[in-house]
């Protein structure tokens, strides 16, 4: 499994082990950069996403909730997205992310399995521990971090 | 995540270990194992969801373990524990797992390992091509129309059998008759019946397979009689679940009694472990969309063991007769259900929560249908064998009529591919006897024995504590995975 970036970037995502099933810890210094750095994250997890062409468009909106909630409920809207609109994405364009929820625009193309060669299949993004924090990454900024893990 | 060592932990018997009441814990915990087992429980976090599920509101007794547990979200995984309705007694979706009525189907045949041995490479290919597997599968039956889908959720596995995919006296072998009570398709949300559709007939990814198995040993020759197996007899194993419809449905409710918490007042050391009171709104509506999705499971398993028989049929070149194909038991491992149990010489209506935990003994007054008792089918791993129990009646009295479900993870997936991920296993699996197909390369390594605890270790732990009695091994010939 390969991950984007060092963790000195100031964003990026890498895999994080986990007894029962996978993590992915992702950071960006923004929650819009955090967001889109979950989503490419997991979607490098459900297919080889070295070859995915941008040649449609998705709207996703989520609902308010608390941070948390509409984080899962982002990957949740990609992973229903993935299964059953048989669709991935490469760019992730969110455009407004927090506790009053999310509107972004998917890139991407309808899945092709010799394109996208299947990797795992994620039955949901879970709530375990999960917890989107402010951290100051090596360049001394300010990020936003989070670990979360997923019911494969 | 860890236990960290601190949890104290007192040994009650050979088998059994108690987590003394402590903090908020409403009863103690228990934990079925021996020492070795329980060396490898500590500090993998199973232990700290035994007491925190001790926490929930109506719990009866104790909150259980067997000797399977391990990590998982909200409650651990080889976790049993009911509440009383009538004493705020909540229901968790935690309790029940994502996989919702994920279980176990073991089909006996009239073959012998001496007839199938020799074309088992074709049975498996067979198998393989007919079962649909792997990640994103599609049905091998047509996608059902929604209004269909409402029948599946109904009816469980007697819809499956009405369409022709088995024959009527078999729900009787099935826990529930395949079907739960109290089905409520408005209950579902739309996005679940979408990912539904399609997924009738699939067997899916991680740790679900169908396997050839042969009967190894027996261990109870009386017992294994009346089950009707033999020594070197052929046998169809199918492990799925409720696919994407249940996962869906856990999900929604998450975040239904997570927000219904507040509202009852009710506060938990794990978010995963959302909970509402039984007789509430909220968890009468989970219940009802449990009930669905454990209703669509048995109508899966229903349909897999249609096209296993059928793969028999094709790659034996002989008759369905000749076959001889017929449903031992099917049993749910993750699932929530109403019963009645004796708790301190009354009998009280509770909510069970088996997650990664079996049903060993049949609900009072139901008992005449297997008079050595019901049969508890427990798998091993890919490279191991799987056994065929029978429960107790002393299971009602300390388990709630639960053991057992599985081996049990040790090792994470990551490490499993690792650790296994280059060496060729399909080889390895093969020089052992076991002839494999799988979708995913990386499946295989995940799956890999050394990944799970000792499947025989588990199970004679609970043959030892006298919860459920080991009747005959399986081993596997042939496997399919995702």
């Amino acid at each position: 499994m390969n991950s984007s970036a060092s963790r000195d970037r100031p964003r990026g995502f890498e895999p994080v082990d986990h007894t029962a099933d996978i993590g992915l810890r992702a950071w960006g210094p923004t929650l819009e950069d955090l967001f889109a750095q979950a989503a490419i994250g997991m979607t490098n997890l459900l297919v080889d996403s070295g070859r995915i062409r941008q040649r449609e468009e998705r709207r996703v909106a989520v609902p308010a909730g608390d941070l948390e909630e509409v984080l899962v409920g982002w990957l949740q809207e990609i992973l229903y997205l993935h299964e059953v609109g048989r669709f991935v994405a490469s760019e992730f364009r969110v455009a407004r992310a927090g506790s009053d929820g999310v509107e972004a625009t998917l890139l991407g193309e309808p899945i092709d399995r010799e394109r996208h060669a299947p990797r795992m299949d994620i039955k949901a993004a879970t709530y375990h521990d999960l917890r989107i924090e402010r951290t100051r990454g090596a360049d001394g900024c300010e990020r936003f971090e989070t670990v979360i893990i997923f019911d494969v | 995540m860890k236990d960290g060592g601190s949890i104290e932990l007192r040994k009650v018997s050979d088998t059994l270990f108690e987590i003394p009441r402590s903090g908020g814990m409403r009863v103690a915990g228990r934990i079925y194992a021996d020492e070795k087992l329980l060396s490898e429980i500590e500090g993998e976090g199973g232990l700290a969801q035994v007491r925190n599920v001790a926490h929930l509101p109506g719990i009866v007794g104790y909150s259980l373990a067997m000797p399977d547990v391990h990590w998982g979200y909200g409650f651990p995984i080889g976790g049993v524990a009911a509440t009383d309705p009538e004493q705020g007694g909540v229901v968790s979706p935690g309790g029940v797992g994502y996989d919702i009525n994920c279980g176990i189907r073991l089909c006996p045949t009239r073959l012998t390992v001496d007839e199938v041995r020799p074309r088992i490479d074709k049975l498996v290919a067979r198998l393989f091509s007919n079962i649909p597997c792997g990640v994103g599968s599609e049905g091998a039956i047509p996608s059902v129309s929604k209004k269909e889908l409402q029948a599946v959720m109904r009816l469980g596995a007697r819809w499956a059998i009405e369409k022709g995919y088995g024959d009527p006296g078999q729900t009787k072998n099935i826990e529930d008759d395949g079907r739960i009570e109290g089905a409520d398709p408005d209950a579902v949300s739309e996005r679940a019946v979408e990912r539904g559709l399609e997924q009738i007939g699939t067997l899916g990814s991680g740790n679900h397979f169908a396997e050839i198995d042969v009967v190894d040993r027996i261990f109870n020759p009386e017992v294994a009689r009346s089950f009707g197996i033999e020594e070197n007899q052929i046998a169809i194993l199918i492990h799925t679940g409720s696919r994407g419809f249940g996962y869906q449905i856990c999900d929604d409710y998450l975040r239904t009694l997570g927000r219904a918490m507040q509202k009852h007042g009710i506060q938990l050391p794990d978010r995963q472990l959302a909970c509402a009171p039984v007789a509430s709104e909220e968890g009468r509506a989970y219940l009802a969309a449990m009930a669905c999705a454990a209703n669509f499971a048995w109508a899966n398993r229903q349909t897999i063991q249609h096209l296993a028989e059928k793969a028999l049929i094709d790659g034996m070149g002989r008759s369905r007769g000749d076959i001889g194909l017929r449903l031992l038991y099917d049993v749910s491992h993750n699932v929530a259900k109403i019963e009645w149990h004796e708790v301190e010489g009354k009998l009280r209506r509770l909510c069970v929560h088996r997650k990664g935990a079996t049903r060993a003994h049949l609900p009072r007054g139901q008992e005449g249908r297997w008079p050595h008792g019901q049969p508890v089918i427990i798998p091993g791993d890919m490279g191991t064998e799987s056994y065929i129990c029978v429960g107790t009646e002393r299971s009602l009295g300390e388990t709630f009529g639960s053991t057992c479900h599985g081996a049990g993870r040790v090792l994470s997936r990551t490490a499993a591919r690792a650790r296994f991920g280059k060496r060729d296993l399909v080889r390895e699996l093969a020089d052992g006897g076991i002839t494999v197909m799988a979708k995913g390369r990386g499946t295989l390594a995940e799956e890999m024995t050394g990944a799970y605890k000792n499947v025989e270790r588990v199970v004679d732990v609970m043959d030892r504590a006298g919860i459920s009695r080991k009747v005959a091994r399986l081993r596997p010939l042939g496997v399919i995975k995702g």
